[in-house]
């Protein structure tokens, strides 16, 4: 049985393979505790409850929201562009897909309703730009 | 380098593109102290302003600098003229968020066509960078 836990971890593992040398925010909810460096990046990843899926007879199914932000320190920050329309697009491109998340071991299902979408506008900080995205899922049972 | 030396180095530098053969100076010095043969003379005096913490561990830095020129061989009015150059360079510098003041006391202390004396303007920039 998966938890939302495990999807947290799974999804860390493939946003670390997705985001060359990205390594995970040591708070998950404070933007202010790491200090993003040139060239690196750093997520956050956020997930909780939402409630249960008893729409099977047979099982139930934990519902989850996960969040990602992920934080990029701009190489050359008068070359923005070296960033936001190459690799942020690519990267994006693939988290927002169900099908990235549908591939995490401790995921079942995607919420149709619900499909992977930025939650904000992209921002930039100084020196970082900042993404927010967020997916409801089902969790394996 | 300090962010200060890389702000003042990057707005002198817009000095010298102005300015052919400006002697530039990050320190206060006397105009008598000045070798004997200067021309052309910008320094700059400075002072941190303020640090604006942000997310992600950015900091913003505000720096108020004042630039002093001196010329032997330009006019107060050519004085100006420089000046609209240096400041039209500085606002088009992405690489900083500077808003710059003219002084009202840009004149020339002695007219330099005399010989004797030399033009003064006088350009005070609130520059920010990130850092």
């Amino acid at each position: 049985m998966s938890t939302v836990a495990n999807v947290l971890s799974d999804a860390a593992a493939a946003v670390a393979s997705l985001i060359s040398g990205a390594t995970r925010a040591s708070s998950d909810y404070a933007r202010d505790r790491d200090v993003v460096g040139a060239g690196e990046t750093i997520y956050q990843l956020r997930g909780w409850h939402l409630g249960k899926d008893n729409s099977n007879a047979n099982t139930s199914y934990d519902v989850a929201r996960i969040e990602l932000t992920v934080a990029t320190g701009l190489a050359s920050p008068t070359n923005e562009r070296a960033y936001t329309e190459a690799a942020m697009l690519t990267q994006q491109d693939a988290v927002l897909a169900a099908s990235w998340w549908r591939a995490l071991a401790s995921v079942y299902y995607t919420d149709p309703d619900n499909p992977p979408a930025l939650t904000d506008d992209v921002a930039r900080v100084g020196n970082v730009i900042v993404w927010t995205m967020a997916v409801e899922l089902l969790v394996q049972p | 380098m300090s962010a200060f030396s890389t702000i003042a180095d990057a707005l002198l530098s817009h000095w010298s593109t102005a300015v052919a053969g400006i002697d530039t100076s990050r320190d206060e010095i006397a105009i008598e102290q000045l070798s004997p043969d200067w021309t052309e003379h910008v320094q700059v005096v400075s002072a941190l302003r303020s640090i604006s913490p942000a997310d992600w561990g950015q900091r913003q830095q505000t720096f108020g600098l004042t630039f002093l020129y001196v010329s032997k061989t330009k006019t107060a009015s050519e004085v100006h003229t420089v000046l609209d150059a240096v400041e039209a360079l500085i606002k088009a510098d992405r690489t900083l968020s500077a808003s710059v003041d003219r002084a009202e006391e840009t004149e020339a202390v002695v007219p330099a066509s005399s010989g004797k004396g030399y033009a003064v303007g006088v350009l005070t920039v609130e520059a920010s960078s990130w850092v």
